[in-house]
């Protein structure tokens, strides 16, 4: 049977997880590790003013930044669960796009690999200010000289002692579970009375 | 030389996230907060679907990402009746494929006039099974926006509807440790 038609027909709850992280970090290939999809990918355009002239036309510049979403899907059947994975680009200001993108999401991981460690400061910048839970997850890559320690980890990023760091191959799907297992055991621990947020409206929605 | 490292320093070499830097920042002080960036037009004038359905930009139903839609009634004709299934009707003609496949065309045809055919291939995934938004927009290759606003029309002509709750019912908590327990029993290497 075609793992994309639903075998046990009946509703099904969505739920989501966000896979934030620098670029390159293994994202798209840990949505792709559990998804029963091929990763899907929608994008948006924004255009900026790039303030000044274009030397060649003499016209106020502009430029157009197209930016990605990528996704995958999991139904968990016998709990009647669609989980939807996002992958997104590392950096926050381009989230409005995807306006609730965080909404009531069921919390973040954020891959790291250690030795581009600044990449994840403002994915954690971001969930620790909207108080959404987060765990770290480093990506192991095999060429990567240095071994980091969890420990050591927490401590360059000045995590919050209660957030998580674990280690992970994106690639398999037994370790992003988990990852993510260990996400929802830590959303379930420290997001005590968690109550929706009661506006949808997103931060950064030009108005 | 004097630039030895050692195989392991006691903490990656970077510097380190300043936690009261309200974004994470980094010294010299991060890009302004995402919320206050100037990425302010986005240009949806560009977009075709924005042009087609009257440069709306805003859906009438609250729909996000992972809204789950179905088509409406897939077995049965009762679309058609809603969109007026007397015979000649422009759905009911000679280009209706297998027995129950015209009502979301109809409703599509009837709604966006034929200007946005993406309309009719959203009704045709959702039969197939519920489909998120998100799912929806990338499909069919528009902007999440774009596909929203199709999606929103769609439930108002009746050919779309969000799946009602499930029956049980679960508050958030339940729904957590569901989704724990079903990601536990996918961890384990069995
Ligand atoms: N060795 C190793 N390679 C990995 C691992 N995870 C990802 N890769 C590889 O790293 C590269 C980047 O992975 P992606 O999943 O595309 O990373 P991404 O974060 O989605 O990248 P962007 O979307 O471009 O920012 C790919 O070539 C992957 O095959 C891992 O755990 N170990
Ligand atoms: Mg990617």
């Amino acid at each position: 049977m075609s793992p994309d038609h639903n075998p046990t027909p009946g509703p099904c709850t969505p739920m989501k997880i966000i896979i934030s992280g620098g670029f390159g970090v293994g994202k798209t290939t840990m949505v792709g590790a559990v998804s029963e999809i091929e990763p899907l990918s929608t994008e948006e355009r924004l255009t900026q003013a790039s303030g000044g002239l274009d030397p060649l036309t003499g016209i106020e510049g502009k430029t157009t930044t197209t930016v990605a979403l990528d996704f995958g899907r999991r139904t968990l059947h016998r709990q009647r669960i669609e989980l939807y994975l996002f992958g997104t680009p590392g950096q926050p200001r381009f989230w409005f796009l995807w306006e609730d993108l965080v909404t009531d999401a069921c919390g973040a991981v954020i891959l790291i690999d250690t030795r581009r460690l600044a990449d994840s400061f403002e994915p954690i910048g971001f969930f620790e200010h909207r108080a959404i839970p987060f765990i770290i997850a480093i990506n192991d890559f095999a060429d990567d000289p240095h071994r980091y320690s969890p420990d050591e980890v927490a401590h360059a990023l000045h995590l919050p002692a209660h957030v998580p760091v674990v280690r992970c191959d994106a690639r398999e799907r037994h370790s992003t579970a988990r990852v993510l297992a260990a996400l929802i055991t830590h959303t379930l621990t420290h997001q005590h009375q968690h109550t929706p947020s009661p506006s949808p409206s997103p931060d950064g929605v030009p108005t | 030389m004097a630039t030895d490292t050692p195989a392991t320093p006691a903490t990656p070499d970077v510097p380190g996230r300043d936690p009261r830097h309200p974004f994470g920042g980094t010294t010299p002080p991060a890009p302004r907060p995402p919320w206050d960036a100037p990425w302010a037009s986005y240009p949806v004038e560009q977009v075709r679907p924005f042009a087609l359905i009257g440069g709306r930009t805003r859906p009438r139903h609250p729909i996000q990402l992972i809204t789950l839609l179905s088509a409406n009634n897939p077995a049965d004709q009762a679309a058609d009746d809603t969109f007026g299934g007397a015979p000649g009707n422009a759905g009911g003609g000679a280009g209706r494929g297998a027995a129950g496949d015209a009502g979301g065309e109809v409703a599509a045809g009837v709604l966006v006039q034929g200007r946005v055919p993406e309309a009719d291939l959203v009704v045709g995934l959702c039969r197939e099974r519920p489909r998120s938004l998100a799912e929806i927009a990338a499909r069919i290759g528009l902007p999440v926006q774009a596909a929203k606003i199709i999606v929103s029309d769609l439930l108002d002509a009746g050919a779309l509807v969000v799946p009602p709750p499930l029956p049980e019912d679960r508050d958030r908590r339940q729904l957590l440790e569901a989704l724990l327990t079903g990601l536990e029993a996918m961890s384990d290497v069995a």
